[in-house]
């Protein structure tokens, strides 16, 4: 035993404190990596479980980072440690929690890829394998003894190591393998693009992970970068907390608005635990007194963004709220005034019909005296009916009720109809109604019921807001469209109406002065008709008083 | 998650710990582990599974 004290004396290691911090680390990158790991991922881990405690991948997560942490801490008081036992027991810890690591990282990929729990015949499959570690790893199995050969502070590694390092391959490889089949079973792109960044995440975290060890293990012997190697291998390190936060982003996706407090709460974490760890180096009052005053000021700052981040996350999920608040009670509203003027239309109907049946003698001979009131009212109801009717049409279209039937039909025809059905009227106010088109008739395929509402629509406007000159409507048929119009010399149509024609009740100032009953339904309905049939309607007006110029343009 | 996993998962924790207590009894309090002074001393880990 002397001798063994001997030799330790001889090797002149430095003392460590805390169990980390010591001079027998022989670069301050492994404090950072280990720091920035275990603070990150830890931090990141606990408020995504905080947050979605209830969700078993946040559970996963937050078990997994907390096995990472337990990991690096043990990792580095084994760098640091100047005492043979501590090596010993923390060297088994690490090799006892790594493969934990890995398990619990394929637990996690399955039940975040299949939205299910894992079966418990597959738990058993593959958490009963680490029994064995568990078991052995107080036993010879696991650590062979302590190396003072080289003064190297290092344990020597018996065969259960390699059986982890074999079981922690095949865990990889089972991930990767669950991915590929989930990749390609999911059919949408936004289900493949998670499997495929949850997958790849947790594979580059467990290769960030392993990849000290591994480089570490398998280049420290080597001519070409000796000690070294273990150094290089910290670099990996600083990959983990990279692709913790990634897995935490995808499990919190859907609350975007909690990613930004998460992010603002990870950087101020992660500054913190880089600045804290300037301790371990800075030897002066002077540098201490400066880091202290950095920590302080970064502590506040980030207190005040956290909370600045949090104050605008409230907002804009009030916002949300609200919002969604208004398009519930738009929608009640909508359905309320389909009822109403559902309600509305049988009432009127029901008078036009009376005056209707009254007009034409139904229940007796009406005396003269009384005829204009009786085509009044019957007139009256009439308009009504069609106002009506006009409503509920513009809120079937919003709603998406509205079916079209296509079949093809002349639609020169239907146009020569509906111009004959409005020529009295015309004639009556003293208008020019003409109408012009190819003598052969102009086919198309479409809902005739529909487009005669449209095309009726137009030119009974037309009709309205002409009050003397005249109305030409034509139709035309090129190769690539058939095209209806309509010119008149009108009232015309304002740059401040134009704006708003075919919007839902969207009657401008000055076509209101001519046409009060106007509901403002009428061209946005004109408009949603055409539209349902591969076509476009526009106006054109050079300004009020100047007559105006509807086109509809309809595809062959 | 079901029973059966809930006893599966604390066998496994109590396992665990039970071994972690055991490793720190044996390293940090007996201090039961060989000390390998020479290079040519320490063991190729296939050395446990010779008869």
């Amino acid at each position: 035993m002397d001798s063994i004290a001997t030799a330790i004396q001889a090797c002149e290691w430095g003392s460590s404190k805390f169990l980390i911090l010591s001079s027998n680390v022989f670069d301050p990158l492994i404090y950072y990596s280990h720091f920035t790991a275990f603070v990150l991922s830890l931090g990141l881990g606990t408020l995504v479980f905080i947050r979605n405690r209830k969700i078993l991948t946040t559970r996963l997560l937050f078990v997994v980072t907390v096995l990472l942490s337990i990991w690096l801490f043990s990792d580095l008081v084994v760098w640091a440690t100047e005492f043979s036992k501590e090596t010993m027991f923390f060297w088994s810890l690490t090799n006892l929690i790594e493969p934990f690591v890995y398990a619990f990282s394929l637990y996690f990929v399955y039940v975040f890829i299949s939205g299910k729990d894992l079966p418990f015949k597959y738990k058993v499959a593959v958490f009963f394998p680490l029994l064995i570690t568990v078991v052995l790893t107080p036993t010879k199995f696991a650590l062979l003894g302590y190396d003072l050969s080289n003064c190297d502070r290092d344990a020597v590694e018996g065969p259960l190591a390699y059986y982890a390092y074999v079981l922690e391959l095949i865990y990889m490889l089972i991930i990767l393998g669950l991915g590929t089949i989930s990749y390609l079973k999911k059919k949408t792109w936004e289900e493949r693009t998670q499997v495929l960044i949850v997958t790849l995440g947790t594979v580059f975290f467990l290769l960030s992970f392993a990849f000290g060890n591994v480089i570490g293990s398998l280049f420290s012997t080597a001519t070409v970068l000796g000690d070294y190697s273990w150094t290089i291998g910290q670099y990996g390190l600083f990959g983990v907390p990279v692709f913790v936060a990634l897995l935490a982003y995808i499990i919190v996706r859907f609350k975007t608005f909690n990613i930004g407090l998460l992010a603002a709460q990870a950087l101020i974490l992660g500054l913190v635990a880089i600045l804290g760890l300037e301790f371990a180096f800075v030897r002066t009052k002077t540098n201490q007194i400066l880091v202290s005053i950095t920590l302080v000021l970064t502590g506040i700052l980030g207190i005040m963004l956290i909370r600045s981040v949090r104050r605008e996350i409230d907002q804009r999920e009030h916002i949300e709220l609200l919002a969604k608040d208004l398009e519930l009670s738009n929608k009640q509203q909508v359905a309320l005034i389909h009822f109403i003027t559902h309600q509305l239309k049988g009432f009127v109907s029901k008078s036009r019909n009376i005056f209707a049946m009254i007009s034409e003698g139904d229940y007796g001979v009406v005396p003269d005296t009384m005829k204009p009131m009786i085509d009044e009212g019957f007139a009256s109801s009439t308009k009504g009916a069609q106002t009506i009717q006009e409503i509920l049409n513009a809120a079937n279209i919003k709603n998406g009720k509205v079916a079209y039937t296509m079949l093809p039909f002349d639609l020169s025809a239907l146009v020569a109809s509906i111009v004959a059905t409005h020529k009295s009227s015309a004639d009556e106010k003293g208008v020019a109604l003409t109408f012009t088109a190819p003598e052969s008739p102009v086919m198309f395929t479409g809902d005739q019921t529909q487009l005669e509402n449209a095309l009726k629509n137009l030119i009974d406007n037309t009709i309205k807001y002409t009050p003397q000159g005249s109305i030409k409507v034509s139709l035309t048929k090129d190769e690539k469209v058939i095209r209806f119009m309509t010119e008149d010399t009108g009232v015309g149509i304002s740059k401040e109406d134009m704006a708003h024609l075919f919007t839902e009740g969207g009657h401008g100032a000055e076509s209101m002065k001519v046409n009060v009953d106007s509901t403002g339904f009428g061209l946005y309905i004109v408009k949603n008709i055409i539209e349902g049939h591969g076509g476009k309607v526009w106006a054109e007006s050079e300004g009020a008083g100047k007559g105006a110029r509807f086109v509809v343009e309809l595809p062959v | 998650m079901d029973n059966k996993s809930k006893i599966l998962f604390l066998f496994l924790f109590t396992a665990t710990l039970i071994s972690v207590i055991s490793s720190y009894y044996k390293y940090q309090i007996k201090e039961n582990y060989v000390i390998f002074q020479k290079e040519e001393d320490i063991p190729s880990p296939l050395t446990l599974f010779k008869i």
